[in-house]
């Protein structure tokens, strides 16, 4: 890991304290019975087929034009939108525009290692796979030659990061009046032989990724919901076709169980732009009743002369 | 429950992707819209509004949103923007807004020579016709370069709007004395510009109407 110039860091050799721990030690087995119990219930609670309650919300960063945060229990992620802008070293008329996506981990996000401040391999690969996430719904069409910018932070790391960043991001987009072909929303699995992890944690992920059986990896998907397309895909790992047929369908029905929740915070959030709308108005006419005032006043005076 | 209260007041709200209606005739997609497979979808998170077209009589169908949609200014706009440099062959400017709303970044628009009057257009002298500061209405040309939007103000109503002499405090406005003269109201300086012929706001009128009796009362002093 590059060294951080102006931070103080340890001596060269120091090691992580975390590899004395006895969770590092166990076994492979060990730690895949870990992630289930008889009862066929993962660690945190959940059915092997249930996904995390999502919580978003709009208007999150006053300086950008449109943001988001998700919350996927432990994950967080806030996205912000901003205005098209030209885009750097540009030198060909291009008749659509550009998305320039960026993830970024915040440093104590992750739970296994710190994150450098310069964008590493993970983040860039995350943010062009944000980027085929979000080209499809977005209307293209209306910003030639300029590109947008859509900003993505993650908080903290519990899994389905690039699920929630999708979802914050069309949320984002929405509340920045992007115009948009469809609201979009993702979701993700992982898959570890037989078994089937939906909106996977941290842990059963990482086992998900370094794991030998024949099928293993994280599968996630993010859908156009009225239009009912497919706008990306995302495989980490190695699956054969049979497996990823199943984990397609499981995924496209829990991307929909997602759409009401995401309408409802565009709905609530027109409405309190509207209500805004209607406080200021009603503003600007009491002040303009209180200048109508002074102009009448000065007008008898004038007439009085 | 006072959500359903508020939803109801606002009338339809919209979402994208949203099917708003068939595309036909009668049922042509506005602003904030598009139209897809012989349907109109809306494409922006805010309020339904239908409004009658008097040429074609069709219903423009058009998503208002709160907030300024991302959007660049198209061909054939009027936009209003701030000068910033003056050359002898064009005029730079900064767009500020895009016909009534505003934008929240500002886009760079250049004027050539030839499109800043109407007639007479090679014998024109752009230094005076604007001035860095002058804030101008212009209208957007087909793009022919990347990131510079081309303008013309090569009509009657266009051209400066809010002039300050050099030499006048900030925020006291010239006021125009012909289609390319103004004058400081202040400091009484001339200044030639190219005027825009805007229709008068009422807020002068009202302030001082002109009555006969008044003038002669006036004469009078």
């Amino acid at each position: 890991m590059p060294l951080d110039f102006r931070r103080f860091n340890g001596p060269e050799d120091s090691v992580s304290y975390k590899i004395y721990t006895k969770d590092y030690l166990k076994t492979y087995d060990e730690q895949l019975k870990d992630l289930y119990d008889e009862n066929g219930k993962r660690k945190d609670g959940r059915e092997l087929n249930e996904a995390r309650s999502m919580f978003a919300r709009t208007d999150m960063v006053s300086q950008a034009k449109g943001s988001a945060y998700v919350e996927l229990r432990k994950t967080k992620v806030v996205c912000s939108v901003f205005d098209p802008r030209e885009i750097p070293h540009q030198n060909e008329f291009r008749q659509l525009g550009q998305l320039y996506c960026e993830v970024k981990f915040a440093p104590f996000s992750c739970p296994r290692k710190r994150r450098p401040y310069v964008p590493d391999v993970e983040e860039k690969a995350l943010s062009v796979a944000l980027r085929q996430a979000l080209e499809p719904a977005v209307c293209r069409h209306f910003f030639p030659n300029y590109q947008i910018d859509v900003l993505i932070y993650i908080l903290e790391h519990d899994g389905s990061c690039l699920a929630a960043a999708i979802n914050a991001a069309g949320l984002a987009l929405a509340n920045a009046a992007v115009p948009m072909f469809d609201i979009i929303t993702s979701c993700s699995v992982a898959v570890i032989g037989n078994k089937m992890f939906i909106d996977p944690t941290e842990i059963e992920e990482h086992i998900a990724k370094n794991s030998t059986e024949v099928n293993h990896g994280i599968i996630t998907m993010s859908v156009l919901s009225q239009l009912k397309q497919i706008s990306d895909f995302t495989q980490i790992g190695s699956m054969d076709v049979e497996c990823v047929t199943k984990v397609m369908e499981v995924l496209l029905k829990e991307c929909e169980i997602i759409v009401p929740n995401i309408q409802r915070i565009l709905v609530v959030d027109v409405v309190k732009n509207f209500e805004l709308k209607k406080h200021l108005e009603a503003e600007t006419k009491k002040r303009e009743e209180i200048l109508k005032k002074k102009m009448d006043e000065w007008r008898s005076l004038l007439n009085g002369q | 429950m006072n959500l359903e209260e508020k939803i109801k007041e606002i009338g339809s709200i919209c979402i994208p992707g949203m099917r708003l209606s068939l595309s036909n005739k009668d049922n042509v997609s506005g602003p904030g819209t598009y139209e897809l497979k012989g349907y109109i979808y809306a494409a922006l998170a805010g309020i339904l509004k239908t409004e009658e077209d008097e040429n074609t009589k069709a219903n423009i169908i058009s998503v208002e949103s709160s907030r300024t949609p991302s959007v660049l200014p198209n061909t054939g706009d009027i936009v209003t923007a701030k000068v910033t440099v003056v050359n002898p062959r064009t005029v730079q400017c900064l767009i500020l807004c895009v016909g009534p709303s505003v934008l929240v970044r500002m886009y760079k628009g250049i004027l050539k020579k030839e499109d800043i009057k109407a007639t007479e257009k090679d014998r024109v002298d752009p230094y005076k016709c604007f001035r860095p500061g002058d804030i101008i209405l212009a209208r957007v040309l087909p793009m022919t370069e990347i990131h510079w939007y081309q303008l013309s103000t090569a009509e009657n109503e266009l051209g400066v709007v809010i002039a300050t002499a050099e030499g006048s405090p900030q925020g006291v406005s010239m006021v125009p004395i012909s289609w390319s003269e103004m004058q400081c109201p202040k400091t009484l300086v001339k200044e030639p510009r190219k005027v825009a012929r805007v229709i008068p706001e009422n807020i002068n009128q009202s302030l001082f109407p002109v009555h006969s009796k008044q003038d002669n009362h006036h004469t009078d002093k």
